[in-house]
């Protein structure tokens, strides 16, 4: 369902009722953790929110038990950029807790299914916003994108996913997972009611220093698009992303679009410095988390054990192991050994695609290696973890990348990823809306 | 990474694994053996990375309402006199 299919389709006096299927459809995929009760007041197209977004009189939990009765006393500038420009907050969807996971199972509540495949999950972190669009019930949601919370389950769950560049979109309001790789972006059925979205909610906000307006130049129309692609990028894929990767490479070509082979960077290197680096935010940042000022609280004989219960007890393991890595990695004697190293090598990735990016237009990657696992499947971290190894490389160096649906037959949906340079997000868009055309009529 | 240096890691962290001691440990060692490999990194170790680009971010010095402490009080687990009560710490 597009913005255009729901405004066709709903008007005001039906709101409810449509509220009162997605109520029922949901039942099946478990998408939403909070649904509003009545929608009779509320005006525009309908968006659902990743709840690591804080919305004003409405239970954000983060995914996590110690957030469980957390209400915030104010909106997230994406929500009042949204709220006074055509859209309404529907619900609040499920997600890996504080974003820390790629297939919802790490929610401390339920895990989200696969609108496409019930026993698959829709990947994650952003699971449950993703669903909710490509199950229909949202014609748009926001997620947030750390290391491929956006890309992976829009490409899980056959839509688009768009994470923009570090700093377009403002974070304040957006509970902190790893403060230089968290970014707010879209998931939609197109690129115009991504752009649409992306539009309302991106620019340069005083409450967050780290944002920007973006500049506004065009990608002439008569210009050559080129895209590279980097060497051996489809080693250790699945046959089904290998076939998917192929055809549009083939579909891309027939409509004039170049492609060039590019330098790959070391990708087994960059996860590594991935690893190192978001679980060293991630400390920092859990540990306002603490039972003192707000959430969940374990009563103890004094503070440090305050501290310690409320923890413990409200946190789930991939918290507790990120924040025990980023606490090891950050101590001393092993701050030079991991952090330091960890950024040197960032500044090398972000250098690599600065050059890359002088002589093509964009990158072109698989989203994942593989189609969307079953729900329970057991893997290690570690195996998990490779799982991002496309899409954490790019937030290294902060670029925004989109995922776009390649034309699998009705089969299990891939997503193709295609990055831009630092600041280029309209240019992606813009490319993306052609690459769009030529994938539906391959 | 070993029992002792886990428990004390754990400690700084304010969480107590003493239950999974023996899983977080495997866990934690595949992990730091994985993200060994950034140790071929050379170079300056005290450069930082800014990633958004952004440089010498100012404002205008304006007095603006916030929000009340009512309704920051409001998630708070514990409140007395308007104060946020806590164990006593000393």
């Amino acid at each position: 369902m597009t913005i255009n299919d729901f405004e066709k389709k709903y008007n005001k006096e039906d709101i409810n009722e449509y509220l009162a299927q997605v109520k029922e459809q949901d039942k099946k995929i478990n998408s939403f953790l909070y649904l509003k009760k009545d929608l009779s007041k509320e005006i525009g197209v309908p968006i659902a929110i990743k709840d690591m977004i804080s919305t004003k009189g409405i239970v954000t939990t983060a995914g996590s038990k110690i957030l469980e009765n957390y209400i915030p006393p104010y909106n997230a500038t994406v929500i009042d950029k949204l709220e006074r420009n055509g859209y309404f907050v529907i619900g609040k969807t499920n997600m890996d807790e504080f974003a820390m996971g790629s297939s919802t199972e790490n929610s401390a509540y339920f895990t989200t299914k696969n609108p496409k495949d019930l026993s698959l999950v829709p990947g994650g972190s952003s699971g449950g916003s993703a669903a909710a669009v490509s199950a229909g019930f949202v014609p748009v949601s926001l997620g947030t994108d750390t290391g491929g919370s956006i890309r992976q389950p829009a490409s899980f769950c056959g839509i688009v996913g768009f994470c923009p560049s570090y700093g377009a979109v403002s974070r304040y309001g957006v509970i902190a997972m790893a403060s230089s790789f968290d970014q707010v972006g879209v998931f939609a059925n197109n690129i115009k009611d991504t752009k649409a979205v992306f539009d309302t909610i991106r620019g340069k906000d005083e409450k967050d220093a780290t944002s920007f307006d973006l500049p506004s130049e065009k990608v002439s129309e008569s210009n050559i698009i080129k895209i590279g692609i980097p060497e051996n990028i489809l080693e250790g894929v699945s046959k089904e992303v290998k076939i998917a990767f192929e055809n549009t490479v083939t579909s891309l070509k027939k409509n004039g679009i170049e492609f060039v082979q590019v330098a790959n960077t070391n990708l087994q290197q960059a996860l590594a410095v991935y690893y190192i680096l978001v679980p060293s935010e991630v400390s920092s940042n859990l540990a306002r988390f603490d039972g003192v000022k707000y959430g969940k609280r374990e009563n103890a004989e004094d503070l440090i054990e305050l501290y310690t219960k409320t923890r413990t007890k409200y946190l789930g393991s991939e918290p507790k192991r990120r924040t025990i890595i980023g606490t090891y990695a950050l101590s001393a004697g092993y701050s030079d050994k991991y952090y330091k190293k960890a950024n040197i090598l960032r500044q090398q990735v972000k250098d690599y695609y600065t050059k890359i990016f002088e002589s093509v237009d964009l990158i072109m990657t698989p989203t994942t290696p593989t189609t969307a696992f079953k729900i329970g499947a057991v893997q290690t971290p570690i195996e998990l973890y490779l799982g991002d190894i496309y899409t954490t490389v790019t937030k290294l160096a902060g670029l925004p990348a989109i995922s776009i649906p390649a034309n699998t037959n009705d089969k299990l949906p891939v997503g193709i990823q295609f990055i831009a340079g630092h600041k280029k997000d309209l240019q992606l868009l813009q490319i993306s809306e052609k690459i769009e055309q030529c994938l539906q009529t391959y | 990474m070993n029992n002792e240096v886990l428990i004390n890691t754990a400690k700084l962290a304010r969480v107590d694994i003493a239950e999974n001691q023996e899983k977080f440990l495997k866990e934690l060692e595949s992990i730091l053996d994985y993200v060994e490999i950034v140790n071929n990194a050379h170079g300056n170790l005290d450069k930082d990375v800014n990633i958004s680009e952004n440089q010498n971010v100012f404002k205008e010095d304006v007095v603006e309402s916030s929000l009340s402490s009512k309704d920051v009080l409001k998630n708070a687990p514990k409140v007395s006199n308007d104060y946020i009560e806590i164990e006593g710490i000393f």
